[in-house]
């Protein structure tokens, strides 16, 4: 099932173009990465899907509504956005963090439910960050952090998630436990787009790649497809190393391609 | 730790801060009626209780008691209360623990109007044209503020504007006492200034309270609004929090509270920016609960301030705003230097 789908989509910053007639759709169930080289438009492309930029031209549909038609309250409820690098400004506590991600659930007035407390629960375990509940947010390492802002994201229960660079920062194994993460949640039914550095990591475990470079999607299709010297030698000017394991890409950089 | 531990040690939280609620609550209570007792005539304990047994029993000391001191404590809570809330409101919004009540100018503005009055002999023609002048001052400044940056614009532009209408205020505050008819009029001007509780009535109560009171209505919903702005803009856009109501409901709160509390009391700094800071380290950085704890630390801390007046200088009456700065500024350093641990 469609949950956003995104058509012609053109972005500027003033007077610069960021995204050209830009498409992609996002289903649930599946996980999608975002691949591409630095500035080619991922994140603003992840910013528009949000709302969080006006588009020049073109139209974002959430459940086949338009997005700036859509309830605010509603979207926040069912869309979750994990911004790359996302900081907390104050001291807060782990938990008091976490517990942020419900607060779509509830009118102003109400304090959090026992249920808002279970979810939150829930997504502290499965972000294996219970044992840092009660630390401050400001006394954690990076990747302690990345993985407590994801919590963040899966106490919404949103639709579907949309995360900025989830693992980068991340050690193997976190790494792979936050892709095993993003897989399962995928699995339940929910729509899962990431932003994606490790070829590798998005090849084993995306459903789906999206290559954006030069402001717009230059390859959409299963990873095997899109993970080839073709496409990635022009985005990336890198010459990759493309091997497979069990039928999955394993790719590896290794020089600069002529002329970079 | 298991999730139950965990659970068990949020509720001791939860339990400190119920306890720091309590003392604060208790300390305005207390101050409050500490206030009432205090003074430069002899009328304490014993007339109060006399008079609350028998309201007609000696006339003076009811005038001093519910003419003179009430109306003084009343505002004290007010204004403390509005310079707390409105300090936690603002550090909350900008995620910035230097953020004060003055910074988008109202306080400035307000003072301007009240100045103006002074300058313009309107004060001495009617008891509450000062007040006026200074709230008039204030929607003045909501005007500005919001066709600065009150539905467009961001953080940025909200500290901007901010800057530069107080920095006009304050420079049309300067000509006013540069321009002053005679020297007698400029001193009133500078003692105004400084921020007192003084020789106010139920008159001032009954102009400047209502407008205090819808500010903090306007201030008290921001609250889980703030909490979601800790993770930065764009995920409390995310979380479905519309930045443009923020800004504009806090900018009026502010602007109503602080406009109508400079108004009558002149300006009293610090008291906004130390009290949040004070109770961050008790009750937690989250701006929501910060919000009221800051709203009865302020209140308590104003209260205690103008009874120090009362008692440290009978004579000719220390201005409450010198005493929060003399004893503020230093007690802010203070603060400074045991965050960077500098200092212990």
């Amino acid at each position: 099932m469609t949950l956003l789908e995104v058509s012609g989509l053109s972005l500027n910053f003033g007077t610069v173009p960021i995204l050209t007639n830009t498409s992609v759709d996002f289903h649930s169930g599946e996980l999608l990465g975002l691949i591409g080289p630095n500035g080619a438009g991922k994140t603003t492309l992840l910013r528009a899907a949000c709302g969080l930029l006006r588009a020049t031209s073109g139209s974002i549909r959430f459940l086949g509504k338009k997005l700036q038609e859509t309830d605010r309250k509603e979207l926040a409820r069912n869309l979750a956005y994990l911004p790359q690098n996302g900081q907390a400004h104050w001291s807060l506590s782990v938990a008091d963090l976490v517990l942020l991600g419900r607060l779509p659930h509830r009118p102003f007035w109400k304090g959090p439910s026992a249920e808002d407390r279970r979810i939150v629960s829930d997504a502290l375990r499965a972000c294996d960050v219970v044992h840092l509940a009660k630390r401050p947010i400001d006394m954690l390492s990076g990747g302690e952090r990345s993985r407590v802002m994801l919590a963040r994201s899966l106490a919404v229960e949103p639709r579907l998630l949309l995360a900025d660079e989830p693992v980068t920062g991340l050690d193997p194994l976190h790494q792979l436990e936050a892709m095993e993460k993003f897989r399962s949640l995928a699995d339940s039914g929910i729509g899962v787009v990431i932003v994606i550095h490790d070829l590798s990591l998005a090849a084993r475990y995306c459903d789906r790649l999206a290559l954006v470079h030069d402001r717009r999607i230059v390859a959409d299709n299963e990873p095997a497809r899109v993970l080839c010297n073709e496409y990635l030698n022009a985005c990336f000017g890198v010459r990759f190393k493309i091997e497979f394991d069990h039928g999955i890409p394993v790719v590896l950089p290794l020089e600069k391609c002529a002329g970079n | 730790m298991s999730i139950s531990s965990a659970e068990h040690r949020g509720a001791e939280h939860g339990h400190r801060q119920s306890i720091l609620f309590g003392v604060l609550i208790f300390g305005v209570l207390a101050a409050f009626l500490v206030s009432l007792l205090v003074g430069p005539s002899k009328v304490g304990w014993t007339e109060l209780i006399a008079l609350l047994a028998d309201p007609d029993v000696a006339p003076a000391a009811k005038q001093i008691l519910i003419e003179i001191r009430t109306p003084r404590a009343l505002l004290g809570f007010l204004v403390g209360g509005s310079l707390g809330l409105a300090g936690a409101a603002l550090q909350g919004y900008l995620r910035n623990p230097l953020a004060e009540p003055g910074l988008i100018g109202v306080s400035a503005s307000a003072s301007l109007g009240a100045v103006l009055t002074l300058h313009t002999g309107l004060a001495g023609l009617f008891a509450l044209a000062l007040p006026l002048g200074g709230i008039a001052g204030a929607i003045l400044a909501v005007f500005v503020m919001q066709a600065l940056a009150g539905a467009a614009g961001g953080t940025l532009r909200l500290i901007l504007a901010g800057i530069a209408l107080s920095s006009f205020a304050s420079a049309l505050t300067s000509l006013a006492l540069n321009l002053a008819p005679d020297p007698f009029a400029a001193m009133e001007m500078m003692f105004w200034m400084m921020g007192s509780l003084s020789d106010r009535s139920f008159e001032h109560l009954e102009l400047a309270g209502p407008f205090i009171l819808c500010g903090w209505a306007l201030l008290s919903v921001l609250g889980r609004s703030l909490d979601a702005l800790t993770l930065g803009e764009d995920t409390a856009r995310t979380l479905g929090i519309d930045l443009n109501w923020v800004r504009s409901t806090l900018v009026l709160g502010v602007a109503l509270s602080i406009g109508a509390a400079t108004a009558v009391a002149g300006s009293i700094s610090f008291v906004g920016l130390v009290v949040p800071h004070l109770l961050r380290r008790f009750v937690g950085s989250r701006p929501s609960t910060l919000l009221y704890a800051s709203a009865l630390g302020g209140s308590c801390l104003t209260l205690i301030a103008d009874i120090s007046v009362r008692l440290i200088a009978p004579g000719p009456e220390l201005k409450l705003g010198v005493l929060t700065a003399m004893v503020g500024a230093p007690f802010f350093l203070l603060l400074i230097m045991q965050t960077r641990g500098d200092w212990q």
